[in-house]
């Protein structure tokens, strides 16, 4: 029983920037790529 | 057909998006303090209020280009429309993670068919179906007059994401904003918001060039072959 407040959950917080930073990464990536293949 | 005015603009607001998004994460994760109930959990609200606002906006874009495409029928707001589309299944997909992750130390499940996830998936699942639809349609004017009716049907839901939490029971708290919660978390909220504001408006700008050139290379006339030439002459 934590009292009706959550302790801890750092690595749900580290799994949802992670996953943003990543997801926009690539997606940046791929977008560069294609242009540049279409070029 | 390609708006090359501003080349670089892309990358300049690709850039002032990330320092914004280093700047307000740093913030959000180690200076601001822990929400009251929910600790450290909460910080994830730094960054997925902001999607959410984004994910929004960029289909407010399709839906806009693509009443414009119908009026005018000029190729650019098609282009335009297709990297609307894109980039907001890109922010509903990291939308919809990010609230799983978020959901499961506050309400110990991944997903619940609440009002304002379902919708939000519906949303998801009827933008992605259009960029499915464009792939699968060849001709470049019914695929335009097509996915433009498509994004004005799907974007019906729009307003019906927004408003859930206040139609319905939700166990998804109302829309949070610096009006709704405290002021120490208005500089990190603020920050990523306008970050990911720019991040998105570079990818929608980048995408919309990617499928203008494309569109370019469908349009053009095929070559005229050698032999054919000689038979005219």
């Amino acid at each position: 029983m934590t009292g009706g407040t959550i302790v801890g959950g750092w690595p749900f917080v580290w799994a949802a920037y992670g996953l943003t930073a990543a997801a926009l990464t690539l997606y940046g990536i791929s977008l560069m790529a294609r242009l540049r293949n279409l070029k | 057909m390609v708006n090359n005015r501003f080349p670089k603009l892309p990358y300049v607001l690709l850039l002032l998006g990330i320092v914004c998004l280093a700047a307000g994460s740093y913030l959000g994760l180690f200076v601001a303090p822990p929400e009251h109930f929910m600790g450290d959990v909460q910080r994830i609200m730094y960054v997925h209020v902001p999607t959410a606002w984004n994910a929004m906006l960029a289909m407010t874009f399709a839906l806009v280009c693509a009443l414009l495409y119908l009026f005018t029928s000029d190729w650019k707001w098609d282009a335009r429309m297709e990297g609307g589309i894109e980039v907001g299944v890109l922010l509903a997909f990291l939308l919809c993670c990010q609230g799983a992750i978020w959901a499961k130390p506050t309400w110990g499940v991944w997903w619940d068919w609440d009002p304002r996830l379902t919708t939000t998936a519906v949303l998801l699942f009827a933008f992605l179906g259009i960029l499915a639809l464009r792939r699968f349609v060849d001709d470049p004017v019914k695929r335009a007059v097509w996915s433009s009716v498509a994004t004005i049907i799907a974007y019906v839901d729009v307003p019906i994401v927004y408003f859930s939490v206040k139609w319905w029971n939700s166990l998804h708290q109302a829309q949070s904003s610096p009006a709704t919660v405290s002021k120490s978390f208005h500089l990190p909220l603020r920050l990523n918001a306008f970050g990911i504001l720019f991040v998105m408006t570079a990818f929608i700008m980048l995408r919309a060039r990617i499928a203008s050139l494309r569109l370019e290379q469908e349009l053009a006339p095929p070559p005229v072959l050698d032999g054919a030439m000689g038979e005219l002459a």
